[in-house]
């Protein structure tokens, strides 16, 4: 009998607890190398970079100032404030819909997104690639509220379509809130690891972070931060700036003859060494290369998986204006480059690439899969399935 | 014994009562939407008729049986000597009094149901067979042994065989209809619908009337039709296993990849007509009183400014009061002729409901969604839709791969639908 309850008991005690996890006072700081924040190449398995103690928490605090995490808002204190609403519901529903992949801070490290390929977007760096602006701009917030209605085909970002506008309005800021506070945080971190070492270098020089340099850090460090912020805002504010509007096309679908000479037009600067595409997608346009030096990674350190393009799927959209804007443009954080900056095409050569790639997935047998080739899975793939 | 006979026969009897409540109080079938699902809906209640029918009896049967033919204990006086009349009266009239009374059972939620009603079928059956058998073995002679009766065996095997092979004979024009589609209408619209990890995406054959082409138009998880009109759907998956299944349309198909699967169904009722029928406020509704008293007394928007002077709300109002007062605002407002509206706050479907103006019959359902924008965190946005799901669960539950299917109520509507999203879906800046 007491051996049962011994077994019964703690059993029974677990119901009122739950299994709830328990959400943490603030935003768990990012674990990046140097190497990740200065950009350079760092050694492999290199250690976390933490600044010592002073200035990480100084860092935090600056960060939760300006981004303080809108689940620990007590309700009175949001009660007169639309901003905190929303941000409060926009957390919610990401706590609900987008936290299992994206992480709760953003980062695309959630339980689910070890499983993943592609990974989840990181909004950390605040690079997003599926945007109508420049790619060194900030997405505009139509392209984010795109994104989300229509997810990204290919991927495991589902469409929210049927979600109602105003809860994908608090979703879209809540993102760019995640993306900033990333943003700011990788900013300050790279301050600081120009001026100075981790507590772990300075204990292994033997060597102590003096008074005067810690005020010095951290006043540099609340600078940055105040600049920094500004041109944030000002960045996601001023994005629309950016748009890429192409010229309008003088050849439409309704056209058949002139479509079918620019999809020609197109094939040949395909195939062609000005534009360079075969290099990645390959002459039989299914992408069987793997990319090698600097080009096989992509920013967030993932691989760099250049589109099969017979597939159909368009990650960014299928508009011809969206295919258009990855031409131009490039594709941000990728080794996609930008044709539009490629002094050998014009926009009208860029058309009718676009036109192209459109009309491949349709007819694949537009190109032939190079003699060596194993005629892989992918070339057995029939479109649209 | 015979007295707990009764007891036991309280199990079949509440579990016949869950089936007969379900029809009153929403845990039965969804309302049918369309003409194949409303056959389908006919097939499965003249099946639970018959073996509703077969089953109460079957189990006052063996009650009886228990409770005559079980031997009293030493002492007590046997139940069923002498006033062997009247018990048979009552076990003819009592069970019978008993379903009429459980019909009013109150509602419980449909987990329940079905827990008890697996645990009956199982249970019961099991119990009552531990009840005959114990009683045999204890009670020599009371009961007749019998051991092998051909006529019984043939009668047992025959019958069944007959209502089995009639049910198949009777349901085949159905099934033949659904699958074997031999007539398919000349200004049918193509569709096809992609089950991929996690959308459904309906691809539309675009302008030019044929698949695979440039401009196909792809819409995810968003699929739109005509009152009347069939829906010719070439199912396919990309990825995995999906079931397409349109729950109120009685559809479901699985998707395999690799395959494509024709899938065919017409909608009876359009959407706005769906929705109207459920566009007034219930107590439930009202999600907080607090908020919405607040949102009214600001009046910030025209709307919000006419609800203060019409809708007096008291400090302690109830759920339930508010909801009868919202009631009557939209039988008597018309929210959008009084221009308390602007229209860039409007989905295309909402302009699309004001545009069509036999509105007078949807004025309820129009008013309806404009407060429900108006008070929007206050009160439940009325979300009755015809949904798509999978059935294979795919995603977190159903809703990953949740979609839902537009009913317009002209081909006009549709088509007006369509040129819109080739506009957009043909965009070059």
């Amino acid at each position: 009998m007491r051996y049962r309850f011994g077994v019964i008991a703690p059993l029974l005690l677990l119901f009122p607890l739950g299994c709830a996890k328990q959400f943490p006072a603030d935003y768990a700081a990012s674990k990046y190398t140097r190497g990740q924040i200065t950009g350079e190449a760092g050694e492999a398995g290199a250690a976390t970079f933490t600044p010592p103690a002073p200035i990480q928490a100084k860092i935090d605090q600056l960060l939760h100032e300006q981004y303080p995490p809108p689940w620990a808002w007590s309700d009175s204190e949001i009660a007169s404030d639309p901003t905190k609403q929303s941000l409060r519901k926009g957390q919610q529903l990401y706590q609900k819909h987008c936290i299992h992949c994206h992480g709760l801070s953003g980062a695309g490290d959630g339980p689910t997104s070890a499983s993943l390929v592609p990974r989840p977007r990181d909004f950390r760096r605040g690079i997003f690639k599926w945007k109508s602006t420049s790619s060194r701009a900030k997405p505009t917030r139509e392209d984010l509220l795109r994104v989300l209605k229509e997810g990204a085909n290919g991927t495991s970002m589902p469409p929210f379509m049927l979600m109602p506008a105003d809860q994908l309005d608090a979703l879209a800021d809540y993102v760019v809130y995640l993306s900033k506070r990333g943003e700011l945080e990788r900013e300050l971190l790279l301050v600081y690891s120009q001026e100075g070492s981790t507590e772990e270098e300075l204990k292994k020089n033997g060597e102590t972070l003096s008074d005067s340099d810690r005020d010095e850090l951290i006043e540099v460090i609340t600078e940055t931060a105040e600049e920094k912020n500004e041109t944030l805002t000002e960045a996601w504010e001023t994005a629309k700036d950016f748009v890429v509007e192409p010229e309008e096309t003088d050849v439409t679908l309704s056209d058949a003859d002139a479509f079918e000479a620019s999809v020609a037009r197109g094939k040949e600067l395909y195939l062609g060494s000005n534009s360079g595409c075969t290099k990645c997608h390959g002459v039989d346009g299914r992408a069987q290369t793997k990319l090698s030096g600097a080009d096989s990674l992509d920013i967030w350190g993932n691989e760099n998986a250049p589109r099969n393009l017979t597939l159909g799927l368009f990650r960014g959209g299928r508009r011809p204006v969206d295919v258009y804007r990855r031409v131009h443009e490039g594709i941000a954080g990728s080794s996609m480059p930008s044709q539009g900056s490629n002094p050998k095409l014009t926009k009208k050569d860029i058309w009718d690439l676009v036109n192209f790639v459109r009309v491949l997935p349709d007819r694949p047998e537009m190109l032939q899969a190079p003699a060596q080739s194993l005629g892989g899975v992918a070339s057995q793939v029939t479109p649209g399935h | 014994m015979s007295k707990w006979s009764l007891f036991f026969l309280l199990v079949p009897v509440a579990g016949v009562a869950l089936f007969a409540v379900a029809e009153y109080t929403g845990w039965s079938l969804p309302p049918v939407q369309s003409t194949l699902g409303a056959r389908m809906d006919h097939l499965y209640y003249v099946l639970l008729a018959i073996t509703g029918v077969t089953f109460i009896f079957t189990q006052l049967a063996i009650a009886f049986l228990v409770y005559f033919y079980s031997k009293p204990r030493q002492g007590v006086q046997p139940v069923t000597t002498g006033g062997g009349a009247l018990a048979m009266g009552l076990w003819f009239t009592v069970p019978l009094a008993g379903f009429a009374l459980l019909l009013m059972v109150f509602p419980m939620p449909v987990e329940s149901r079905l827990w008890m009603a697996l645990s009956l079928s199982v249970g019961w059956p099991l119990m009552m067979s531990l009840l005959v058998i114990g009683r045999k073995a204890r009670q020599k002679g009371a009961a007749m042994y019998m051991h092998g009766n051909t006529s019984l065996e043939v009668i047992w095997t025959i019958i069944p065989t007959i209502v089995f092979l009639g049910l198949a004979v009777y349901q085949m024009p159905l099934w033949e209809e659904f699958r074997y589609p031999r007539t398919k209408p000349a200004d049918v619209m193509p569709v096809r619908v992609v089950g991929r990890q996690f959308e459904w995406r309906m691809v539309y054959p675009g302008p030019d009337g044929k698949f695979d082409t440039p401009d196909d138009l792809h819409i995810p998880n968003e699929l739109h039709a005509t009152k009347g009109k069939e829906v010719w759907v070439d199912l396919r998956a990309m990825d995995v296993l999906h079931s397409f299944f349109l729950p109120l349309h009685r559809v479901k198909q699985d998707a395999v990849p690799g395959l494509t699967i024709p899938v065919w169904f017409d909608s009876i009722q359009s959407t706005w007509e769906y929705q109207e029928g459920a566009a007034d406020y219930a107590a439930e509704d009202v999600i907080d009183v607090t908020k919405l008293q607040t949102a009214v007394n600001d009046a910030k928007t025209p709307a919000l400014a006419y609800l203060k002077e019409t809708l007096k709300l008291p400090a302690d109002a109830t759920p339930a009061a508010v909801a009868k007062g919202l009631d009557d605002v939209l039988a008597k407002t018309d929210f959008y002729d009084a221009s308390r509206f602007p229209d860039d706050t409007l989905s295309f479907e909402m302009r699309q409901l004001i545009g069509t103006k036999p509105a007078e019959k949807r004025l309820r359902l129009l008013n309806r969604k404009l407060l429900d924008i108006t008070l929007a965190d206050s009160v439940r946005p009325l979300g009755r839709h015809f949904d798509i799901v999978c059935a294979e669960l795919c995603g977190w539950g159903h809703y990953k791969m949740k979609g839902r299917l537009f009913v317009h109520d002209t081909p006009e509507q549709l088509d007006e639908w369509l040129k819109t999203q080739y506009s957009l879906q043909g965009a070059v800046r």
